[in-house]
């Protein structure tokens, strides 16, 4: 996926551990950790917006596009 | 698939089981009783006993792929890739039974009703285990949405 979630850079900006965090958003740690490690297909505007509260920042500081070059073009 | 219809349908599947166990013990009476009535040759008779000693292979492995496909749904996981699996084999158990009803059917014609329903079963079989294996990757993936 070309979608790259820096959950984690975001957590050691703001020195945040994934236990606290997962408490201050209301999710469990292991689903933290699935969002954390690129392995979730979604996330509700509501996590991201408790995620965003929690961390102080925007969708854009956790959420990353980067083009991935396709072999036919 | 509520609790009372599982149940249901877990009895039905072990008295399927019992009618199958008792017939194949009853076999060559009963082929030699439906040879007599429908006046068939020894021949006939001997295909029909062959053809449904090989068919009880197939059908008692359908049957034991739908109790372990009721148990799972018991246990309330019914998109499971197990479950895929044993509906792959409860289709490919019908194609087996068809297969062996065509040959039959050459020597005795209303086979080939059988080998057509055993079809039409196989074919009914595969596009519900598509839908489960839609149902499974939704599933997988409401899993992995945050």
């Amino acid at each position: 996926m070309a979608i790259v979630v820096n959950l984690d850079v975001m957590m050691a900006k703001r020195k945040t551990s994934l236990s606290e965090l997962a408490d201050k958003v209301g999710i469990t740690q292991a689903n933290l950790s699935i969002l954390k490690t690129g392995k979730a297909k979604a996330v509700r505007f509501a996590t991201l917006d408790s995620i965003c509260k929690a961390l102080d920042c925007t969708p854009g500081d956790i959420l990353e596009y980067i083009e991935i070059e396709n072999d036919e073009e | 698939m509520k609790k009372g219809a599982v149940i249901t349908t877990s009895a039905a599947v072990v008295v399927c089981a019992l009618i199958l166990l008792g017939t194949s013990i009853a076999a060559p009476a009963l082929a030699r009783i439906f040879a007599d009535f429908r006046m068939l040759s020894p021949r006939v008779e001997t295909v029909i006993l062959i053809a449904y000693y090989v068919c009880t292979i197939p059908a008692f492995g359908a049957l034991w792929c739908l109790w372990r496909l009721l148990k799972n749904i018991r246990m309330e996981e019914p998109f499971k890739r197990e479950n895929m699996t044993l509906m792959g084999i409860v289709s490919y158990c019908c194609i087996m039974v068809a297969a062996v009803t065509l040959w039959a059917g050459f020597y005795y014609m209303p086979m080939w009703f059988i080998m057509g329903v055993m079809l039409f079963t196989f074919l009914i079989v595969r596009v519900v285990r598509g839908c489960f294996i839609c149902a499974m990757h939704i599933k997988e993936e409401n899993s992995l949405t945050i």
